[in-house]
């Protein structure tokens, strides 16, 4: 069975890009969402394997989201595909429980090889 | 600001571009300033708050926000740019300053970003910036010249 894909990004064309990328990988993309706090209701809806969690977001950024996910279900699997690739700020999504971290612009095999690990 | 601040940007613009747009990046000319007075551009701000603070305002003739939201997009159209394409040209722009503040960190220096915000029109909009002390870094692409305007104070120095 195909696992559950959440992608977070205010981005559309973040979610977009992943959603195909995913779909023909052979995920099952749930859902989307545009925030942190939108993440968070989602996921209690419905329920996916993975989030694809962007960190810089209006309203509720990213690491907050994770930390409230990890909090609520530690097995989640929390995939950080984000721009800042700053050393303090992986280590700070570590810290808070992701699982990966991809740093955008990225490639195709690479996010399918990430997520195929999980 | 120091020559490798300024690099810190220019150097992930142009490896960003290149990745994203599967075109060739040259940088042109780097001068204080602004960017060129263009009659309808699209901005790209992003605030950057930490060891440096300011702003980095991308900025694309409507000519080249076209281009490069057709090219991230694949797709060719020439009408007005649609909410999709702002948050495409707001993405690219992301990956630039989000890029550059990883290079920012290898410096030694400590940065946060805002969401990108996209205002269309002229530079005036952005007339209560002290344009003297900016940096403006063009880079140029078969798509269109796209400009990184960086307008940031090192904390540690005032």
């Amino acid at each position: 069975m195909s696992k559950k894909v959440l992608i977070v990004d205010d981005s559309s064309f973040i979610r977009n890009s992943l959603q195909a990328i995913l779909d023909r990988a052979g995920f099952e993309v749930v859902g989307m969402a545009q925030d942190g706090l939108e993440a968070i209701s989602k996921c209690k809806a419905l329920n996916p394997d993975i989030v694809a969690m962007d960190v810089i977001m209006p309203r509720m950024d990213g690491i907050q989201a994770l930390r409230l996910l990890k909090s609520f279900n530690a097995d989640l699997k929390v995939v950080m595909v984000t721009s800042m690739n700053a050393l303090d700020k992986v280590v700070e999504c570590k810290n808070a429980g992701a699982n990966h971290y991809i740093v955008k612009p990225f490639e195709e095999d690479k996010v399918i090889s990430v997520f195929k690990k999980l | 600001m120091r020559a490798e601040y300024i690099n810190a940007f220019v150097d992930p613009a142009v490896i960003v571009i290149e990745k994203a747009l599967k075109v060739d990046a040259i940088v042109g000319k780097i001068t204080k300033g602004f960017s060129p007075s263009m009659e309808a551009t699209y901005s790209v701000a992003i605030g950057v708050k930490g060891d440096l603070s300011g702003v980095v305002i991308v900025v694309f003739s409507n000519e080249t926000a076209r281009n490069v939201s057709n090219n991230m997009l694949n797709k060719s159209t020439h009408s007005l740019l649609s909410q999709e394409d702002k948050e495409t040209l707001s993405e690219l722009t992301n990956m630039i300053v989000g890029n550059a503040a990883g290079k920012l960190y290898e410096l030694g220096l400590k940065e946060s970003l805002t969401p990108p915000a996209v205002v269309a029109g002229t530079q005036s909009s952005f007339s209560t910036l002290d344009m003297s002390e900016s940096i403006v870094v063009p880079i140029n692409t078969k798509l269109g010249v796209i400009y990184i305007n960086i307008f940031l104070k090192d904390k540690r120095s005032i």
